[in-house]
């Protein structure tokens, strides 16, 4: 088990390389400067210049390529070229709690639900039930999150006064219904969608027979039986969301005004600030290699096949 | 087992119920001026030229104002003279405007401030507007680098004399910019960057900084110690909204949540003017701004005027004006607005789309025949891809020629059209908003500096500029510039299209937020709720 982790973990390292050497390249050959601000007239070439050697600009590409990797491996991720008095380890301090949050409220509630929906409609007897709830999934995958959020924010904010339009307030006030609901809604549709396929996979199985005729409590072969076999494929399916979902929604946080990770990640692009643009990404890289690893050894207590494999 | 179920259920929906229905957001405090605004890129005044300045305003007063008629109004200067040499104007500050914290706002903190702004490494983008300045440019390039050689001193603790190196009437209009308000010098050199933190920003305005969350609030109070009328609205609370604005405040405003808001989504402006309550608190404001097509004038077919005339004479610019603002926007024949002296839309191109026809077929394309495919360039914000596709149309319905539709992002745009100054381009859509009241900032500061690469050049129009440049007398300078104008319209280097219009909404209980100056500025410390 622990050689398994030590390998995987050594496998992530040429996957960040690369995918920092993509950003860093990509970033750069992307026209448009940091410093040209939007304003009615171009700034004075000589500013440019002087910005420029400020921030490293004129040096040649690969120079910049290994100075910033050099930085970043000591945990400097640079100066922010649109917010001078910031550094991007502060912004990454201070907008990525938020999003973490709010991924994270997203998620349970994604899972809660959608684990509890899917074996409803997979056990029911009333077709009507089944139907309902798949249509529900089925409009959830569909349905884009920004549509999903602005609709939320017109007619429960505009319409009913019942949330703010705009702002967070914090995780446990009105204003993290409709960012909350808004990402959880596609995980929460696979999730419902697969969890119900898995279950009536299992239903027919020979231990889940053997269950019932030993005369076990439904619920609990429902929960202990069906639902720890059935569980695997949804786990994957959640897993894939969370990384999408942890680290912002860039829709979602635009549009309901939250100071989150995701926004501020586009707004970096918009602005051409290359040492966010590079840091955040990394950052997410970082994120997606944990998540699967941790769904990967979720495997494992899940499912003892997979413990067994590996010993032998 | 069932009974606890059903108690269970209940007590959640109570709950939730209880929790919802708390009012969504703060209602409205009537101390508290709420707002929504765009991250502002510096908090510091000297350094940005973009909408930060708005927020900025608030906390930074410049010396003076200008009045719809161009005259100065002072504010932090007790007296502004021009020396008979034209060149020299001399300020004195009035000494009942202090610091936030009650220390004086010396002469000194004003000339290091607007030496800040000309410093190269401080790289602000408000220099160009001290180019009238002696040695400011060359100061700002990096010719020189003594800055006592730059014609901005003081003359005693709080006087101080600016010196233009030609005599520059326009320096008037300028020296009402809120760019070139002071800083306090001891503290920006304590703090360097961090000046502008809370904790340390000292402001000579109506508000100062109470706190400021990047990208989530930015909370101001009133300054004690401001020299002017004292604020009626004690504190001011603006939420940062990224991305689209315009619908982010809509939505706040129509909920309630903001007192004011300074632009509508386009695709909601034909509902709010036909709505009977919202369509009162609507406050528009005519811009001194121009949107355009330019043509390269280096390339052909845009070298030959018939060319340009023929395209100029069939655009019916009321469906562009309705399709971009529900007609708000008003149409635009002449690129200098009639607010600017020296604009006249009276200069504007006549004709019918038979004499355009006739026209190109002059130039050796009839009916459009041989007439090569061009690209018409545009950024993708502000409705211009909508513009550029009713031109596409215009013109092959009417002239028979073809035209792509290139379209930018807004960054990728701008360094576009940076590079035009050595490579070629058929047509692009652009615009200018005033930076002051004063012809030179349209004759000069935008077409013989050519600033959208334009290429346009004609020796009777840069004689007429220059001359006008050096005439002090207004009611002659406006003669002068009406000279140019015609020149610039006969040439046809642009093609006006429209006048863009703000519309602000404002709150019934709010009274006195007035629309001050060609930026449309808004100043918060003047307004109160009823």
């Amino acid at each position: 088990m622990l050689s398994y982790l030590f390998k995987r973990i050594l496998s992530a390292i040429p996957t960040l390389l690369i995918a920092y050497t993509l950003v860093f390249f990509i970033a750069h050959a992307t026209p448009g400067s940091p410093w040209d601000s939007g304003g009615n007239r171009p700034m004075e070439p000589s500013v440019k210049a002087v910005l420029d050697a400020k921030y490293n600009l004129d040096k040649p590409l690969h120079v910049q390529y290994a100075s910033y990797l050099w930085n970043a491996l000591h945990g400097d991720l640079g100066p922010s070229y649109r917010d001078r008095s910031q550094s991007v380890n502060d912004i990454v301090a201070r907008f990525l709690p938020v999003s973490l949050k709010l991924g994270a409220a997203a998620m349970l509630f994604a899972i809660l639900l959608g684990l509890a929906l899917g074996a409803l409609a997979a056990l029911t007897r009333h077709p009507a039930v089944d139907g309902l709830i798949r249509m529900l999934s089925t409009l959830g995958i569909s349905m884009p999150t920004y549509v999903v959020t602005s609709i939320l924010i017109v007619s429960l904010g505009v319409g009913l006064g019942l949330v703010p339009t705009f702002g967070w307030k914090g995780l446990f006030t009105t204003s993290s219904i409709v960012p909350v609901f808004s990402l959880a809604l596609a995980p929460l549709a696979a999730v419902t969608r697969c969890f119900r396929t898995s279950m009536l996979e299992v239903m027919n199985l020979d231990f889940v027979r053997t269950a019932r005729a030993k005369g076990l409590k439904p619920l609990s072969i429902i929960i202990h039986h069906m639902g720890r076999n059935a569980l695997i494929p949804a786990v994957t399916v959640a897993g894939s969301y969370m990384t999408y979902v942890l680290v912002g929604s860039f829709f979602v946080e635009s549009i309901a005004g939250i100071p989150g990770f995701g926004r501020y990640f586009v707004l970096a692009i918009a602005a051409r600030d290359y040492p966010v643009i590079i840091g955040t990404t990394l950052i997410y890289a970082v994120f997606v290699v944990v998540i699967n690893l941790v769904v990967d050894l979720l495997y494992f207590v899940l499912d003892p096949r997979t413990r067994l494999e590996r010993a032998s | 087992m069932l009974k606890s179920h059903v108690f269970k259920t209940f007590a959640a929906a109570a709950l939730i119920a209880t929790a919802l229905s708390g009012p969504a957001l703060a209602g409205a405090d009537k101390g508290v001026f709420r707002m929504i605004v765009g991250e502002p890129r510096y908090m510091d005044p000297n350094l940005a030229t973009d909408f930060a300045i708005y927020v900025n305003a608030q906390l930074f007063q410049p010396l003076a104002r200008t009045d719809t008629d161009g005259n100065l109004v002072l504010l932090q200067a007790k007296s502004i003279e021009l020396a008979p040499d034209g060149r020299t104007w001399k300020v004195a500050l009035n000494p009942d405007y202090k610091w936030s914290n009650g220390e004086p706002i010396t002469a000194q903190d004003w000339v290091y401030s607007w030496k800040r702004i000309l410093d190269p490494k401080v790289g602000s983008e408000a220099a160009s507007f001290l180019s009238d300045v002696e040695n400011a440019m060359d100061y700002n390039k990096g010719t020189i680098t003594d800055p006592e050689k730059v014609g901005i001193r003081a003359t005693g603790d709080l006087t101080f004399e600016v010196v233009t190196a030609l005599p520059a009437p326009q320096f008037r209009a300028k020296l009402a910019l809120p760019y070139l308000t002071p800083v306090p010098q001891k503290v920006v050199e304590e703090f360097g960057e961090k000046w502008v933190l809370p904790e340390h920003m000292l402001s000579n305005g109506p508000y100062k900084l109470v706190s400021r969350v990047n990208d989530q609030s930015i909370v101001m109070e009133a300054n004690p110690h401001y020299g002017g009328k004292k604020p009626a609205i004690p504190r001011i609370e603006m939420t940062i909204a990224s991305g689209d604005q315009c619908t982010a405040q809509l939505r706040a405003y129509e909920a309630d949540e903001i007192d004011f808001t300074t632009c509508v989504p386009s695709q909601d402006i034909a509902r709010i003017r036909k709505d009977p309550v919202l369509s009162k608190e609507l406050d528009p404001f005519p811009l001194a701004a121009t949107e355009w097509v330019q043509y390269d004038m280096t390339q052909a077919p845009w070298n030959d005027k018939r060319v340009r005339h023929a395209l100029a004479l069939v655009i019916d610019r009321q469906p562009i004006v309705t399709a971009t603002s529900d007609g708000t926007n008003r149409i635009a024949a002449t690129i200098i607005p009639d607010s600017i002296p020296g604009g006249n839309s009276a200069d504007a191109l006549k004709g019918t789309v038979a004499d355009a026809k006739k026209l190109l077929a002059e130039a050796g394309f009839p009916d459009g025949k041989g007439f090569p495919q061009f690209t018409i360039s545009t950024t993708a914000t502000r409705e211009r891809p909508l513009i550029a596709q009713l031109l596409q149309q215009m013109w092959a319905d009417n002239l028979g020629i073809q035209a792509n539709i290139n379209v930018l992002e807004a960054n990728a745009f701008r360094a576009w059209v940076q590079t035009r100054k050595t490579e070629k381009y058929d047509l692009m859509i652009n615009g200018w908003w005033s930076d002051y009241a004063d012809p030179a900032n349209w004759f000069g500061d935008l077409i013989t500096a050519d600033v959208r690469q334009n290429h346009f050049s004609n020796d009777a129009f840069a004689e007429i500029v220059k001359k006008g440049d050096a005439e002090t007398d207004p009611a002659k300078r406006a003669e002068v510039f009406r000279a140019a104008n015609k020149i610039l319209e006969e040439e046809q280097p642009m093609t006006a299209l429209q006048n863009p219009t703000d519309l602000w909404m404002v709150k019934p209980d709010v009274e006195g937020l007035a629309h001050e100056g060609v930026l449309n500025m808004y100043h918060i410390g003047e307004a109160a709720f009823k």
